[in-house]
């Protein structure tokens, strides 16, 4: 294709820096033998481009560098982590009533005792053990959601097996822990220790997973999972807004989204953010 | 004349791993956040430095950034991968301290090159006050080209990933980096040759 010098003059630029197309590129090499006017342009980009080649930052001692962030860091709020606990009730309570099954590898860890095996219950008995022996509150309530964690990997492994009540029993046990816990969770001295934070962290991740299962399985009884999921998302949507609120009961209609919104409520910085630095006008 | 490559690959997929890491800082995880930010820290540190030639503030700016990065991050809607929303927070930030720092300083301060640079001493200086000239009169570029332009030298994005972190077509890229530079070419030139002396090699 043979190239008019006005579109070969839009084009040099990115000649250039090599992000034509080949065939635009030939095209505009083509031209170049013809066009001194171009040709200086583009011997004049290249000297551009030596003066815009700067270099990299000299090296970064990273422990210094997080040090200053985590400072600026809010304190993690007792809030979120109620919230994440209210939020597994919910959902199990989903997966309680319509036993979802998942395929999350971690269920199946091969020293894991589930709830099929003879020896469950010696299982069971010790975990008792460890709670009584727990001495402080914040020791406890680290035990129960590790529990609570180790209860949602036996009932996903026991819906895979179809073992609906022994599913269904774990769940229930998952709930008893969570909502044993629940309450300290406000408590800093608890919801602060990194256990916890990380199981609360792993409880989310499963959770998700599993919500996300759920709604993408293509059976007519996933429905009512996504209306319950989606009920859900609803209340600790609503939660989230008001937090001194009671808990209400489950909201029809539709559900409202997390806020992506450009100016951030709290700081006063001029930049916006997330918002691109231009309009898409070229 | 054969065409430069003047731009180095960054990852534009986004791992499994990377997604966790974001979705359990947007939960407030620090560790996690702590993980997110040694991958990122290098990149914002160098756009923050390319940006304002000052490595010790190039720091201070991109700390900052993260800073902001963990207070959005649990309203980002994560839909594209979170390097390019990392793009913008660092181009707002960065645009926003060499806005200030021009403001505080004067046209005469003069700032020393870092130590350590290889290289005669002359050269290095000589390239520093170059480079100096060159992010001056970038900013006096009209935004849409300043902020694109930023993106290619300073982010040292290619074209593709340009267009990906300010969500336009790839043609709007290319047009707006050849007038940026045509541009360019006219204002540096007038802005090193009022600064006493004419730089280019």
């Amino acid at each position: 294709m043979s190239m008019t010098h006005e579109l070969a003059t839009e084009l040099l630029a990115p000649y250039v820096d090599g992000a034509l197309p080949l065939a635009e590129a030939a095209a505009v090499r083509a031209h170049l033998t013809e066009c001194a006017a171009c040709s200086d342009e583009v011997a004049g980009l290249q000297q551009l481009n030596q003066a815009l080649a700067f270099g990299p930052a000299p090296p970064v001692a990273f422990h210094a560098f997080w040090a200053g962030i985590q400072k600026q860091l809010p304190r993690p709020r007792a809030q979120a982590r109620v919230r994440v606990v209210r939020r597994s009730l919910v959902l199990a309570a989903a997966l309680a009533a319509l036993l979802v099954v998942t395929t999350a590898a971690s269920a199946f860890a091969s020293d894991r005792i589930l709830p099929d095996s003879p020896i469950y219950s010696l299982k069971r008995v010790g975990e008792t053990v460890r709670l009584d022996l727990t001495r402080t509150r914040q020791d406890r309530v680290q035990l129960e959601l590790g529990l609570a964690l180790e209860r949602l990997h036996e009932a996903q492994a026991m819906a895979v097996a179809r073992k609906s009540h022994l599913a269904l029993a774990s769940l229930q046990n998952f709930q008893a822990l969570l909502t044993d816990a629940g309450p300290e969770l406000e408590n800093p001295a608890a919801a602060d220790r990194p256990e916890v934070l990380r199981t609360i962290s792993t409880l989310t991740d499963e959770l998700t997973q599993v919500e996300q299962a759920a709604t993408t399985q293509a059976d007519e009884s996933d429905v009512q999972v996504e209306t319950v999921v989606q009920d859900a998302k609803a209340e600790l949507a609503q939660d989230e807004q008001d937090p001194g609120a009671p808990a209400a009961g489950t909201q029809p209609g539709p559900t409202p989204e997390p806020q992506d919104t450009a100016a951030p409520k709290e700081s006063p910085e001029q930049s916006n953010v997330p918002s691109p630095s231009g309009e898409p006008t070229p | 004349m054969t065409p430069d490559s003047t731009a180095s690959p960054a990852p534009l997929q986004e791992d499994p791993e990377e997604r966790q890491l974001v979705t359990r800082s947007a939960a407030g995880d620090q560790d996690a956040f702590r993980q997110l930010v040694l991958r990122h820290h290098r990149r914002v540190v160098n756009i923050a430095y390319r940006a304002l030639g000052d490595a010790g503030l190039a720091e201070d700016v991109a700390q900052e950034v993260f800073i902001k990065v963990f207070r959005h991050l649990p309203s980002y809607r994560h839909e594209k991968p979170f390097v390019h929303w990392l793009h913008r927070v660092a181009a707002n930030t960065v645009t926003d301290a060499a806005r200030h720092r021009r403001d505080v300083q004067s046209l005469d301060s003069m700032e020393k090159p870092p130590a350590g640079q290889a290289g005669d001493p002359q050269d290095v200086a000589a390239r520093h006050d170059l480079q100096r000239s060159v992010r001056r009169a970038i900013a006096t570029l009209p935004p849409h080209y300043r902020d694109t332009l930023a993106l290619q030298v300073y982010h040292d994005l290619s074209y593709e990933e340009i267009a990906r972190t300010l969500d336009v077509p790839i043609g709007t890229v290319m047009s707006r980096l050849n007038a940026a530079k045509r541009l360019l070419r006219g204002r540096f030139q007038g802005l090193a040759d009022a600064e006493g002396g004419a730089n280019t090699p």
